[in-house]
């Protein structure tokens, strides 16, 4: 299973309401600081899609990843199981 | 213990060999009012003893501040940044900067547009997590930031930045007996989930 630990900023929310919208994906509140967004299968992100700045792109995962970044470009991170 | 509590910035200093192209790029360009100035006879070392030290306000009570050693050389190391584009292409002489705030985005994009009709070159806006931010340099090659504030920090920040940091500073410490341990950013992140996880299940 993946999960990455999102803070819970306005900057991160992107990909959080992204996730939301996922089949594949659970999004849970762990605590005041930290939403989880869980997928039993490989999940992918496309920074144009997110409407992300390359700045905050970059520091997506600041939070925490239990996973393995398989790809991670200008464009697009794929997230794959440990 | 006592507590310890800075109450902001008094000055930022740095080093100049160009007094004059200094003074019309931080008084007359960047409109900051020259509010004191030191000059020293025989104060420094046998290379320089005789210098200049000037400051410039940058609001709240700091100032940016010059020093200006009569007689010593502009070494090639600073000589060599001058006129190069407004990005942190030397990890190290660049990193080491200070980012100075403005109000407001308007204020960002008039000190934009002030720099370039000067013919300066800005980077592009920047956004940050919290601040969105110009960069260039000043006639004497530093990196300058200048920058607005997107949001407030709050408590939420410090209490992932010090999970982030805890996480850095465990796998620092692992590759002085592994050199593999800390190789990417990935293992920061992927230990801070380990740390969580550890964590709640400790609060179970």
């Amino acid at each position: 299973m993946i999960t990455i630990y999102m803070v819970d900023v306005p900057e991160f929310q992107p990909l959080i309401d992204d996730a939301r919208q996922r089949p594949e994906c659970r999004v849970k509140r762990l605590d005041s600081t930290y939403i989880a967004i869980e997928a039993d299968e490989p999940v992918e992100f496309s920074r144009r899609a997110l409407g992300l700045k390359p700045a905050i792109w970059y520091g997506l995962f600041t939070g925490g990843l239990d996973g393995d970044i398989e790809r991670f470009d200008r464009d697009v991170v794929r997230i794959v199981s440990r | 213990m006592h507590c310890l509590t800075f109450k902001g910035v008094d000055h930022a200093a740095r080093p100049t060999w160009k007094l004059r192209d200094t003074v019309r790029f931080y008084r007359d360009l960047m409109g900051l009012s020259l509010v004191h100035a030191i000059s020293a006879r025989g104060w420094g070392t046998d290379t320089h003893p005789d210098f200049l030290h000037f400051f410039f306000d940058s609001g709240n009570g700091s100032s940016i501040a010059f020093f200006y050693y009569i007689g010593s050389k502009e070494p090639a190391a600073l000589k060599a940044h001058q006129g190069t584009r407004p990005a942190p292409d030397d990890h190290v002489f660049d990193a080491t900067h200070v980012s100075w705030l403005v109000d407001s985005r308007d204020d960002l994009h008039a000190l934009r547009r002030r720099l370039e009709a000067h013919g300066i070159e800005v980077s592009p806006d920047t956004r940050h997590e919290t601040i969105e931010s110009i960069y260039f340099r000043d006639p004497n090659g530093y990196f300058l930031e200048v920058t607005i504030r997107a949001r407030p920090l709050l408590e939420i920040d410090a209490i992932d930045a010090a999970r982030t940091i805890e996480a850095g500073m465990q796998l620092e410490a692992e590759r002085e007996t592994d050199a593999d341990a800390f190789r990417s950013i990935d293992q920061v992140w992927q230990r801070k989930a380990a740390l969580y996880q550890v964590a709640a299940g400790a609060a179970l």
